[in-house]
């Protein structure tokens, strides 16, 4: 049986390792066949923002990858709100992404979804495993 | 570095604390797969 794989998120996009590895770790995990989640907390929710600009820090702008996470079946993304709201960001500040649903003649769905904290408490109670990044 | 990336390298000696083993992405998946409790540090 799937387990419930959730990769937490929880840090900037730059300026350590940390985002892009998980990404890797998440791409790379979609191929187990795993009931996986992904969660955005704390400065982690700037690895979603939109139009990041990497030209100043001389790094590779990743951030158009997770547009491709839909397309591993990888479509269970929370955002926590108050992590949002305290680095005054809302949702449209985020990238738009989506999944399609094969069982409804590939409608397309969005994949994000914003909970507060208590809600994502609850989410992650029901994993099996965490992995933090 | 384990016995094998230390031949790979031309090392005489390897360095990893016996018990441990240096391997990947995969790994780590399987790992949690298969473990009841799969516990990670420094993250």
């Amino acid at each position: 049986m799937a387990k419930r794989f959730m990769y937490m998120n929880t840090k900037a996009p730059y300026g350590t390792v940390y985002a892009l590895e998980s990404l890797e770790v998440v791409l790379i995990g979609a191929a187990f066949e795993q009931d996986v989640s992904v969660a955005f907390i704390g400065d982690g929710v700037y690895q979603l923002a939109k139009g990041q600009d990497t030209k100043g820090i001389g790094m590779k702008n990743f951030s158009p990858t997770y547009a491709a996470l839909g397309d591993y079946d990888v479509n269970k993304i929370y955002v926590e709100k108050e992590s949002l709201e305290e680095r005054g960001l809302t949702l449209d500040d985020l990238q738009h992404l989506v999944w399609e649903d094969e069982d409804e003649d590939w409608a397309e769905k969005d994949s994000i979804r914003l909970v507060s904290r208590s809600e994502l408490a609850d989410v992650i109670d029901d994993q099996d495993v965490v992995l933090s990044f | 570095m384990d016995e094998d990336e230390a031949r790979r390298q031309g090392k005489d000696a390897n360095n990893i604390a016996e018990g441990f083993r240096i391997s990947g992405l995969g790994q780590l998946i399987e790992a949690g797969v298969e473990s009841d409790r799969l516990v990670t540090f420094g993250a």
